[in-house]
């Protein structure tokens, strides 16, 4: 493989990982109250705020933004490693960057799923 | 009775411990007294500009008066918008002092033999490396082979600046001037002469050894790789000893049960006064100033795409690139500035609850006038400055140069004056409200937080054109990070918190820790952290190590920050669960959740990704430069300036007319596209320029051969489909909201003063439901209404907070 090629496959691969952390951050439940950063206060307080999920907005809109912008990244990782494969084509660059580009759109495929499934 | 208790409103209590007040007070000083130090060094241990160099025979090559003009031929055309000089510019170009170093020193090379000879290589690193100059006759003596090298070179610049065919990105025969050759010529070779020549008892250059060449022998040193491990491990530990200390005392004290309930009104039943209502043209200005910026952004992204033409016309004829880019930089600054403006004369009726003083809205429609003239007058001035008009005059009505800075002095002073006018603006709505409130409380801190803005922005005109490079730069980046990186984020800090507690979502005096807590991180991180610009540019070691410990400390704000406006927003996703009526800044707020994102992403992760010294010696003015760039400026600032738009235009705009829809397609293309940009074109293109600068060589890296080569072409090209829905997705709905603001400037809103007084039967204002009266004797006028009603808790119900 030529080194654009291993570039583009590498960069295109970290995009897709980007991508699934985003909507994985996005999904998380940031409650202050449960972060282990506040166990010495909630040791200290009884009396717990009233709970929020994330489902509650703007928190869901949060969510979204996450996936959101992981689905532009993993468009991203699959626009990339197509293109590369349009400029380098030999059989271990097809299938290396082939496989990448399947990835990314499965990926791509999922977030848009959950990205217009959460419309409110 | 004391008469002169009821004449003499008393001011309202401090809402803040005194601990707070010092601490700020304590890390304020200590980080400018640190940056007045490194002040002094600056003028002190920058490299010498020797009024004559010469040859061992004693003839001269050229003069100080040459490296001077020759800095002024190089900020009248435009080519620190072209290509850098130390690292510092833009990024189609080379880098001057870069590609100086490299080209002579092969020169040098080739007359001591080539790379055939075996003495050839450490003659050439000699001639660059051993200083020469004398301070007492002030005289920099150079060998025969770098005084021919310096003839070759001039040859070289003259063929390279008065190309007839253009296809570099500049004016065809953008100078022809032999002379202005001459003494373009001589600066490039005098900052080269700095970036080898080992300071005097040291083992390194002026400039810590920077850029790498190995021609010269170039390369980082001990304390670039010290200062960046240290940084490294002050990011860490700071940020550990922060969070810990945080949960451990929870300083902060919003994570506490809250039983205030909060109604939301409609915005059609919120009065606007005059000077609200002029707002409704600033907003339309800025998103034409933002689509403007953008249009102008596109171009000289098509030049490095493609540098021949663009679609078969010669637009480098008519608006070449360090025209463009000047105009893409300036603007950014003009609009986010016009809607900070904007967004501080909208509040102030919001948070005193009075009538205009009157001429206030008059007077804000001055202040528009002025800031078209100044935006209108140096655009134009730059771009006749750049083809040579105003003789003698040219930095004070033309290109005055310096990046960022670009602006004529003349536009400059009317900037920070209108700046001031804007302040005094504030002063006017505000004086009544700050009579009866203690210093240290928000509204004060709004009033100061403003102030500092004209007050910072002005020492951005101690850079002058003929002063020495690495003094300019000092200053220069007083405007470039200390007035946008800190104090227009301690103004972005205070607007929100404010705006969350005119909400009624957070408590004035938590929104008020927010704001100090504020204060002493991005002071004790930001003001010395200002040197992290500074590590290559002529300033000491001494300043490299300061700027790296102390910038690493950027971070920690921009992380902690972050993760607590969680909290700030998650309180009032609980308040606006209690509400009948509907949350009416959803998109404002939204706009404020994507400023929590590209703040961690933008300024934190792609900001301390460049922020080592080691990093940014191979790093600096490449691609990765603009990621940050683009992710932090536009991302935090150019967010916030939209949020802010959202937020004013909901209420100048009627309900019937406003669109969720449109602000919901503006907001995605907005996030998607720059999102789009920052993934697919200026991240891998920048590891890619880190990558050959740290194999190669930073003059390759650089040079116009690598930019425009085909794979960096393919990255460039694929940026095209994100920039056509940032514009045309998220600008395009924004205009048509903005207009909707202009054509309707909330005239169908409820006339000023429908609401009830606050009284005991009748809410209180946000802040003073917990505090009580705003003063004891206050004029009697009947308020203005807000956008929220904060239903205090039932008796015997006590906040947990």
């Amino acid at each position: 493989m030529r080194f654009e090629a291993v570039f583009v496959a590498g960069y295109a691969l970290l995009l897709v990982g980007v991508a699934a952390g985003l909507h994985r951050l996005g999904g998380q439940d940031t409650s202050p109250w449960r972060s282990r950063m506040l166990a010495g206060h909630r040791r200290r307080t009884a009396d717990p705020p009233p709970d929020t999920g994330s489902a509650d907005w703007p928190h869901s809109e949060a969510g979204r933004l996450h996936t959101g912008i992981a689905l532009v990244t993993a468009v991203a990782a699959a626009t990339l490693s197509a293109a590369e494969m349009v400029r380098h084509h030999r059989p271990v660059e097809i299938a290396v960057l082939g496989a990448i580009a399947l990835t990314a759109i499965a990926a791509t495929v999922r977030l848009w799923a959950v990205f217009a499934g959460s419309r409110p | 009775m004391d008469s002169s208790a009821v004449t003499t409103p008393r001011r309202r209590d401090r809402l803040i411990g005194r601990g707070w007040i010092q601490a700020a007070a304590l890390v304020i000083l200590f980080g400018f007294f640190v940056l007045v130090l490194m002040g002094y060094q600056t003028y002190q241990s920058g490299p010498p500009i020797p009024e004559r160099t010469v040859t061992p025979s004693g003839q001269t090559v050229y003069t100080r008066a040459d490296v001077k003009a020759g800095q002024g031929v190089f900020l009248k055309n435009g080519l620190m918008e072209y290509g850098s000089i130390f690292g510092h510019g833009a990024y189609l170009g080379p880098d001057f002092t870069a590609d100086y170093l490299h080209r002579s020193a092969e020169l040098v090379n080739k007359t001591y033999g080539g790379t055939g000879s075996g003495s050839a290589a450490q003659r050439t690193i000699d001639d660059y490396r051993v200083n020469k100059y004398d301070a007492r006759t002030r005289t920099l003596t150079i060998s025969d082979a770098q005084a021919e090298a310096f003839t070759t070179m001039t040859a070289y610049y003259a063929r390279f600046f008065a190309s007839p065919q253009g296809k570099t990105g500049l004016r065809p025969k953008a100078i022809t001037d032999p002379t202005q050759i001459r003494q373009l010529t001589g600066y490039f070779a005098w900052s080269a002469w700095a970036a080898a020549a080992q300071r005097p008892g040291e083992k390194y250059s002026y400039t810590n050894n920077w850029p790498s060449e190995p021609l010269v022998g170039n390369k980082p040193t001990a304390d670039t790789v010290l200062w960046s491990a240290v940084s490294l491990i002050a990011l860490l530990g700071g940020t550990g000893a922060l969070f810990a200390a945080f949960g451990r005392w929870n300083w902060l004290g919003w994570h506490g049960r809250d039983r205030q309930e909060l109604r939301f009104r409609e915005p059609g039943s919120v009065g606007l006064t005059p000077s609200q209502r002029t707002t409704a043209w600033f907003f339309f200005a800025v998103v034409g100033l933002f689509l403007l910026q953008t249009i102008v952004g596109a171009a000289s992204q098509h030049y490095r795409a493609d540098l021949g033409s663009f679609f078969g016309i010669p637009l480098d004829r008519w608006l070449p690139y360090n025209l463009v880019r000047t105009w893409h930089v300036q603007l950014a600054l003009f609009w986010v500035a016009t809607s900070f403006l904007a967004a501080g004369i909208f509040l102030v009726p919001m948070i005193t609850r009075r009538r205009d003083p009157k001429w206030q809205a008059g007077l804000a429609y001055a202040l528009l006038g002025a800031l078209v003239v100044v935006v209108v007058g140096s655009m134009l001035g730059e771009l006749a400055g750049m083809r040579g008009a105003f003789g003698e005059l040219w930095s004070w009505l033309g290109m005055q140069g310096f990046e960022y800075l670009d602006l004529g002095r003349l536009w400059q002073i009317l900037l920070t004056i209108g700046m001031a006018f804007w302040v005094v603006l504030l002063w006017r709505g505000l004086r009544h409200k700050l009579a009866t409130e203690s210093r240290a409380n928000l509204p004060w801190l709004f009033f100061f937080a403003a102030l500092a803005l004209p007050v910072v922005y002005a020492t951005g005109l101690l850079a002058r054109h003929d002063s020495s490079f690495t003094v300019t730069d000092f200053w220069r980046f007083m405007v470039v990070h200390l007035w946008v990186e800190d104090f227009l984020e301690l103004f972005t800090t205070v607007m929100v918190a404010y705006i969350f507690v005119l909400l009624g979502v957070v408590r004035e005096h938590i929104a008020l820790r927010v704001v100090f807590l504020d204060i002493v991180l991005y002071s004790a991180g930001g003001v010395i952290g200002t040197a992290h610009h500074w590590y290559f540019n002529g300033e000491p070691a001494s300043v490299l190590a300061l700027g790296a410990f102390f910038s690493a400390f950027e971070v920690i704000p921009l992380t902690f920050l972050t993760i607590e406006a969680w909290t700030f927003i998650r309180l009032g996703a609980r308040q606006e669960s209690k509400s009948a009526a509907a949350f009416p800044h959803r998109w404002a707020v939204m706009f404020l959740v994507a400023v929590g994102f590209w703040n961690f992403l933008g300024a934190g992760v792609f900001g301390f990704l460049i922020n080592l010294p080691v990093v940014s010696y191979f790093e600096m003015g490449t691609s990765l430069t603009a990621n940050h760039g683009h992710a932090a400026m536009m991302g935090v600032y150019g967010m916030l300036a939209v949020g802010f738009a959202m937020f004013a235009l909901r209420y100048l705009v009627p309900a019937r007319r406003w669109s969720d829809r449109a602000a919901a397609v503006s907001f995605w293309s907005l996030n998607a596209g720059l999102a789009w940009m920052v993934f697919v074109t200026l991240l891998p293109l920048g590891l890619l320029q880190l990558y050959r600068s740290a194999d190669v060589g930073y003059f390759d890296a650089r040079s116009l051969s690598f930019v425009s080569d085909s794979t960096n072409t393919v990255f460039e090209w694929l940026r095209l489909p994100g920039d056509v829905v940032f514009i045309v997705g998220g600008i395009g709905p924004l205009l048509w909201l903005a207009w909707l603001g202009v054509r309707h400037r909330g005239r169908h809103a409820a006339p000023l003063g429908a609401g009830p007084p606050a009284s005991a039967e009748t809410p209180a204002p946000a802040g003073a439901v917990e505090h009580g009266s705003t003063g004891a004797a206050a004029p009697v006028e009947q308020e203005l209404v807000l956008f929220t009603e904060v239903v205090p808790p039932a008796e015997g119900v006590r906040p947990a907070d």
